[in-house]
């Protein structure tokens, strides 16, 4: 097959040994193929963790009395635990980073590549091993400690055996979590060295979009955050085959120092989640408001500031366990301040939309949601903060809903928002507006559903991870709502599956460079981005939301942003 | 290439080694000295993260890196710092 | 076809493979970090039990070692500063010395670990020790340990365990860099990957001056 730099990615390769089909992805170091392939699998895995969510949310339709039964006691710990894994470690850990940063982070500093490109690639294998790893697990043992390995119970919890064969699946899957920890971190490392080192001339700084902001502060969190958890998880499976002692009371250990070492890692991983989205989110609706973002400085600071003020706080998840008063009261006091950046952020958003000529957009609509339900995930977040509620609402499914607010109603509607927003630029194709719209709508109203009945259920006394209830009106009803809302809000999740397949097997091809009229580089450059992404080098000259500059540009039919030079 | 110019004599990574033996020996005779915990952890960990200050400055090149490589050290050591902190606002004041 | 190798390996940015280099190292460090935390938090909890158990360690076994570590550093140094004049004999030369005293190390660690084992101070899987010959460490019964000993000795045998690793892994680099020398693909103008190799040996150095006196000196 003939390639040549200046065609479209999809069709030139960077190496010439593989060519064709599958292999000319797999081994493709090219930041874009790679980016398309963590969509490919993320997106499968969220899949079947959302059908994993649904049959969870249908065993939780009638109350235990009424013998309504769809799986066994036993299994649900499993299911919980299986949902967390693939949701967390394998889809919005790596998340938008691995999806929309791979691709556009270069694009959006006018860089050819990532810093180590081959490393890159890296990253992607030691993914897919990773997860393949943990579908093996799954498949072969499961495991039903939470994703959280909770000791003793991860270290005492016995192995299956399988024909015979002993095979330790608490300890394989950790393993696997732990090859996935490193796929996050050369990412991180490689995204640091990328966005110190290879700015285009003149992209100072304070001109960086704020995605890749935002993608910044997320790299140092997975490099300085991550390496702890993954020896910690390590530290589990030595214990669970060596005579030491590490967290299991019998043998000396504490356990709630394994859940200080988790939480190290696991805090900062909400912020790792939530950054990118953020990110995602200041560059959708600038471009739909068609107007400079608000407070642009604050917005970039912002994002380091929850990185570096994110570390502090882990243990306020561990108020209930045990550790010391003086220990609760401080991590409480910290957890307040991360409210602070994260409003800025939010008053910033809203102040962008006043006056703005706003397009509603299927990425403008998932935006607004993501602001709206990361408005309540933030605030509920709050009640758990603040140590005297939180010892009422801890291990409810009030907490249940929290994180769902945060992590599923902010980072993953942020990114689904971001694939809608830059699905044209990638592919080349557009998807169908009205479907798209119908799709959200469906997610966005089944969210709600399933999820506001929870915070109140909560509140009431459900316990989290629960495989039933007593029948009582108050839980009957809201457990029955938040069932409908899940199948309202499955529905919505396989239109928009639907949507995208749709677009990329049938959907109108178009070149068009800048389909929303966007003012940040990516979109300055050839639809879908050629194998080294510009033409010529390029040279910034505005900020990156100058859209009176842009507008200029436009009707001077000079490339907005970048001039070639 | 390494844009910056550095002497390559031998003469300072082998001052840095004198430097390096000469508070191994010292740390383990003060071990010797009797005092009680804190002082003696104290003593230890001082000679120890000079020593480690040595390595890092001289046989690690950080001497002659820009200033970014010593801000990325600056960030991972308050990290560390906050950690071992931050466990410890739990850890010093368990009532058992 | 014209063939398209990728644009970034055309300009080398050895600043910048520097850069990423050491945000890697500061991972190995958290790494340890974790360790070290452990360490800390228990032997805080369990102050006697850690100073009775580390007095079965061997203070001059443990200074010689710091001392050939050291030592190992310096030719290091030498090595890389030797190539980076242009003498590939004598930077290969030394390199091989780094290496030999890497291995000297290990093997004194390992008379180290193996007069513990006599002592059965050692590993041991969980299978051995459901078959009834578990060490004392472990077995639960008349002969267990006090659990600040089980603790101290799981974290010594991790700790220097996983340090020990690392310096497996450092001295295989150290062979592959040597070849790549006496291949020529490593020489003056392009010495990158032993100065790599050399920043990950004086890490793994880093890490052990602080493992030492915490097992060796104030336990
Ligand atoms: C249609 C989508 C989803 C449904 C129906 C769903 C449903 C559920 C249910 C029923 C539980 C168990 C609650 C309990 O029994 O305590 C759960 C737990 C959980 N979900 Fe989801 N979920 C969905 C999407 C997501 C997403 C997108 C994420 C993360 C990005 C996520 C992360 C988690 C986590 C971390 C847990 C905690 C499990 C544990 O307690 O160990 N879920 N989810
Ligand atoms: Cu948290």
């Amino acid at each position: 097959m003939e390639t040549s730099p200046s065609q479209s990615y999809l069709n030139s390769h960077t190496s010439p040994k593989w060519t064709g089909g599958f292999m000319s992805w797999f081994m493709s170091t090219d930041h874009k193929r790679i980016g398309v392939m963590y969509a490919v699998a993320m997106f499968s895995f969220f899949f079947v963790a959302v059908l994993l969510g649904f049959v969870m949310k249908l065993q939780k339709m009638y109350p235990a009395s009424s013998g309504w039964e769809i799986i066994p006691v036993e299994l649900y710990g499993s299911f919980f635990t299986l949902h967390a894994i693939i949701m967390i470690f394998l889809f919005i850990v790596p998340g938008a980073p691995a999806v929309l940063g791979n691709f556009f982070l270069p694009l959006q500093i006018g860089a050819k590549d990532v810093a180590f490109p081959r490393v890159n690639l890296l990253s992607f294998w030691l993914y897919l091993l990773g997860a393949i790893m943990a579908v093996v697990g799954i498949l072969l043992g499961g495991a039903d400690t939470g994703w959280t390995f909770t000791p003793p119970y991860s270290i005492n919890t016995k192995t299956i055996s399988i024909f015979g064969v002993v095979f330790d699946s608490i300890s394989w899957m950790l393993t696997a979590a732990f090859i996935l920890g490193w796929g996050t971190i050369l990412t991180g490392i490689n995204f640091i060295v990328t966005i110190h080192r290879m700015r285009a001339k003149g992209m100072g700084y304070f001109k960086m979009p704020l995605f890749t902001w935002s993608i910044y502060a997320t790299s140092w969190l997975q490099v300085l955050a991550t390496p702890v958890v993954g020896i910690t998880l390590l530290m589990i499976v030595i214990e669970r085959i060596m005579p030491v002692g590490f967290f299991d009371p019998s043998k000396g250990g504490d356990p709630i120092l394994f859940q200080h070492l988790f939480w190290i890692y696991s805090h900062p991983a909400v912020y790792i989640m939530i950054l990118p989205s953020m990110g995602l989110v200041s560059e959708i609706i600038p471009t739909n408001s068609q107007k400079p973002i608000f407070g642009y400085k604050s917005i970039a600071i912002a994002s380091c500031s929850i990185a570096g003020v994110g570390y502090l706080l882990w243990a306020h998840h561990m108020f209930t366990t045990g550790m010391s008063d003086f220990a609760a009261i401080l991590f409480s006091f910290l957890t307040f301040f991360v409210a602070i950046p994260t409003a800025i952020k939010t008053f910033n958003w809203t102040a962008t939309l006043y006056k703005g000529s706003i397009t509603l957009t299927p990425a403008m609509l998932f935006a607004l949601a993501f602001i709206f339900n990361f408005s309540i995930g933030g605030l509920t977040g709050m009640f758990l903060g603040s140590l005297s509620t939180d010892i009422h609402l801890h291990d409810t499914a009030f907490v249940v809903a929290h994180f769902h607010y945060t992590m599923f109603g902010g980072a993953a509607f942020g990114l689904i928002g971001g694939v809608f927003h830059y699905f044209p630029k990638m592919f080349g194709k557009m998807y169908s507006m009205k479907w798209a719209k119908a799709a959200f709508a469906f997610m966005f109203i089944g969210f709600n559903a399933l999820y506001f009945p929870m915070l109140v259920l909560g509140y009431y006394g459900m316990p989290r991870r629960y495989h039933t209830y007593p029948d009582m009106p108050i839980f009957n009803d809201l457990q029955m709502a938040s069932t409908l809302g899940s199948w309202i809000l499955v529905t919505g999740v396989i239109m928009v599956f639907g949507v995208w397949i749709h677009a990329l097997i049938k959907g109108k091809q178009t070149t068009e460079i800048n389909p929303w009229n966007s003012s940040t580089l990516e979109w300055q450059t050839a639809t879908p981005p050629t194998l080294f992404n510009f033409e010529e080098d390029v040279e910034i000259t505005r900020d990156p939301y100058d859209y009176e500059a842009f507008r200029g540009e436009v009707k001077a039919g000079t490339s907005a942003g970048a001039k070639n030079v | 290439m390494t844009t910056h110019e550095q002497s390559l004599s031998p003469r300072t990574p082998i001052m840095v080694f004198g430097a390096l033996i000469i508070l191994t020996i010292a740390t383990v005779l003060l071990s010797g000295l009797d005092v009680g915990n804190t002082g003696a952890l104290l003593i230890a960990m001082s000679v120890a993260s000079i020593k480690a200050a040595l390595v890092l400055y001289f046989f690690m090149h950080l001497n002659h890196e820009p200033l970014i490589f010593k801000l990325f050290l600056g960030v991972a050591f308050f990290t560390l710092l906050a950690i071992f902190v931050l466990t410890f606002s739990d850890y010093s004041f368990r009532v058992i | 076809m014209s063939d398209i190798t990728h644009p970034i390996e055309h300009h080398r940015d050895d600043e910048g493979t520097r850069l990423g280099f050491w945000l890697f190292l500061y991972t190995e460090l958290f790494l340890f970090a974790a360790f070290f935390l452990v360490y800390s938090v228990y032997r805080s909890s369990h102050l006697e039990d850690f100073k009775l158990a580390a007095e079965s360690l061997n203070t001059g076994i443990g200074t010689v070692n710091t001392i050939i570590l050291l030592t190992s550093s310096l030719t290091m140094v030498l090595s890389l500063d030797a190539l980076k004049k242009g003498s590939v004999k004598l930077a290969k030369t030394l390199l091989l010395v780094t290496f030999a005293l890497g291995m000297a190390f290990l093997v004194i660690k390992g008379f180290e670990w193996s007069a513990k084992f006599e002592h059965h101070l050692f590993l041991q899987t969980a299978k051995g020790i459901a078959a009834g010959h578990g060490s004392p460490l472990l077995t639960p019964g008349s002969e267990m340990l006090p659990v600040g000993q089980v603790l101290f000795f799981g974290l010594y045998f991790i700790m220097t365990g996983t340090h020990a690793l690392h310096i497996i892994i450092g001295a295989i680099w150290m062979l592959i860099v040597f070849f790549w020398m006496s291949k020529g693909s490593v020489n003056q103008d392009n010495h990158g990957v032993l100065e790599r190799c050399g920043l990950y040996w004086h890490l793994v150095d880093v890490i052990w001056i602080f493992l030492f006196p915490l097992y060796y000196l104030v336990a």
